[in-house]
């Protein structure tokens, strides 16, 4: 369900500001891309840096740098770092669960920036990817708090998320029932797609192949539109 | 550039236009691929035939799907034949006042002995049931949709939600755990089968309901008053219990608050007969809704005992 309100809110969001861009474009306004495939990040840096890219921007030009920015030492870094990511909790509502969505991505920045982790695993064999799933994980635990009406229903969530023998054995069935596994293995296959593509120094595929590729999958989608819609709600980032 | 060599370059190198190429051949081909073909009109066509019938009958039968699957206007014409006969029961109907204003607008106002036949569920008495159900569904549909549906029902179908579990199961039917029948037909009935049959498929969803929400009083009180009223203008009210599977009258007695003799006290009290045809004689594909050759034979004899109700009530007048 975490991974499905990851791609919802992405697609959601993401698919909006491209319907604008589009829009725009035919008025004659060249608007800049909004998200760049921010799911294959393999840290968190790297993944603030393609997520909302108008808003991310914003913060850190009016909130981030005039605080300091990176150019702090020591622990203003670490300060700065957290007083934007608070503020940027609150600007999505004057809720605790946006709070600590906030709070979560600030720990992770810091982290990463203290220890370097991402940097360290990066090096091994294979490390590059096991970044990008632990920083997809982490993301989704911060989902989930986005995503919560209240604590507890995020602590239950996550319980849930963690504890595969929790699961009631119909919720699979029920997901493949409403197409909800379908489209999420399409959309998680086109990012594993995308990153393997984007990160592999030898392509796998010649030009024209992954040409086919990415024609066959924009169809897929196109089917899937047709033949499993959702029910119409309207955009979830409307809210904010 | 000849018009033909312009198509084949924009073919060729126009990446939308291959992408909604394949898209094309692939929304064809799934749509192709759906596994349970529907038989008889357009399911589409139906539904949108039967949201705007008016002024059409002279006897309608209401209810919820248990009421359009077991009762065949067709079938009952064979015993009745002098009455025109529609199906205007919808899934997970409730006699709420807005359908039942609705069914007698479907009664001719010509007619010489407009009839309403009320199937009774206790599903069909909850309140719940009134605020979500397949009549307000169809009756929320703009006009354009109507229209669409009425006249591009088979169109309308292709396109009707499906999975790839269905298209893998239309491609290799062997896979299929179980075969779904329905076959819609112009007077609102639904003939329908599943193989194999399971006659408790529908008692846990039935269950669920019924403690989610009982059957409400005053949605009874209020179809007891509409029925007099309908008594008051001289349209001949009668009533049902349709048939299903021992196991659902079990449950549904046990736990959705219906009290029938009571309920049939009060109906007749209100000017309406009720008709104590025979509950679990006739095969059920899920517990709740008749398999099709045995809607036949209901509605057959579910005639029979309704003609026979009205020439006794004729000779008395």
């Amino acid at each position: 369900m975490a991974i499905m309100f990851a791609y919802q809110i992405y697609c959601d969001f993401s698919g909006y500001s491209d319907i604008v861009r589009g829009l725009g474009r035919w008025m004659g306004y060249r608007f800049p891309v909004n998200f760049d495939h921010p799911y294959i990040a393999s840290s968190f840096r790297d993944f603030w840096q393609p997520w909302h890219i108008s808003l991310s921007t914003w913060f850190r030009d009016y909130v981030y740098i005039p605080l300091g920015g990176g150019r702090a030492t020591g622990w203003k870094v670490h300060r700065n770092l957290w007083i934007t990511f608070l503020v940027s909790g609150l600007w999505h509502g004057e809720a605790w669960n946006f709070l600590i969505w906030g709070s979560l991505h600030a720990f992770y920045l810091s982290l990463e920036r203290w220890t370097g982790w991402t940097e360290k695993l990066e090096r091994l064999k294979g490390g590059r990817h096991l970044c990008v799933l632990f920083v997809f994980v982490l993301t989704l635990i911060g989902w989930v708090f986005f995503r919560s009406e209240n604590l507890g229903q995020a602590l239950a969530i996550l319980g849930q998320m963690f504890n595969p023998l929790q699961r009631h054995p119909n919720v699979i069935n029920s997901l493949i029932d409403k197409n909800a596994v379908n489209v999420l293995l399409l959309i998680v296959a086109r990012q594993v797609f995308f990153h393997f593509r984007m990160n592999e120094s030898k392509p796998w595929l010649t030009p024209r192949q992954e040409q086919w590729m990415e024609l066959v999958i924009t169809a897929v989608m196109i089917l899937m539109c047709v033949y499993m819609p959702g029910p119409a709600n309207t955009f979830i980032y409307f809210q904010f | 550039m000849s018009q033909r060599n312009a198509i084949v370059k924009l073919i060729r190198d126009d990446r939308t236009v291959q992408a909604l190429l394949i898209a094309l051949v692939l929304v064809f081909g799934m749509g192709m691929l759906r596994p349970e073909k529907q038989q008889g009109i357009a399911m589409s066509h139906f539904w949108s035939l039967k949201i705007q019938a008016q002024n059409c009958a002279d006897m309608v039968l209401a209810g919820d799907s248990r009421t359009f699957c077991s009762l065949s206007p067709a079938a009952m014409n064979q015993v009745c034949p002098d009455y025109r006969i529609f199906n205007y029961a919808f899934g997970g109907n409730a006699y709420a006042s807005l359908y039942c204003r609705r069914l007698e607008s479907v009664l001719d106002e010509n007619s010489t002995c407009p009839t309403i036949v009320l199937g009774i569920t206790p599903n069909s008495l909850r309140t719940e049931a009134t605020q979500r159900n397949g009549f307000l569904e169809y009756l929320g549909h703009s006009s354009q949709e109507k229209w669409i549906r009425y006249h591009f029902g088979h169109v309308h179908d292709f396109f009707e939600p499906m999975s790839f579990r269905d298209a893998w199961e239309g491609l290799f039917p062997q896979s299929r755990t179980f075969h779904e029948y329905r076959e819609y037909h112009a007077d609102g009935w639904v003939g329908a089968n599943i193989e194999p049959p399971s006659v408790k498929r529908q008692l846990w969803r039935y269950r669920r309901r019924f403690e989610k929400s009982r059957v409400s009083c005053d949605l009874a009180d209020a179809l007891l008053s509409q029925v007099g009223q309908w008594v008051e203008k001289e349209i001949r009210v009668y009533a049902f219990r349709p048939p299903a599977s021992g196991e659902m009258f079990e449950l549904e007695d046990a736990i959705s608050g219906f009290d029938e003799a009571d309920f049939v006290k009060r109906f007749e009290a209100a000017g309406g007969q009720w008709l104590s045809a025979p509950r679990t004689d006739y095969a059920s594909y899920d517990g709740s809704h008749l398999r099709q050759d045995e809607a036949v034979r209901f509605s057959r004899e579910f005639a029979s005992m309704l003609q026979s109700l009205i020439t006794k009530a004729a000779q008395r007048n």
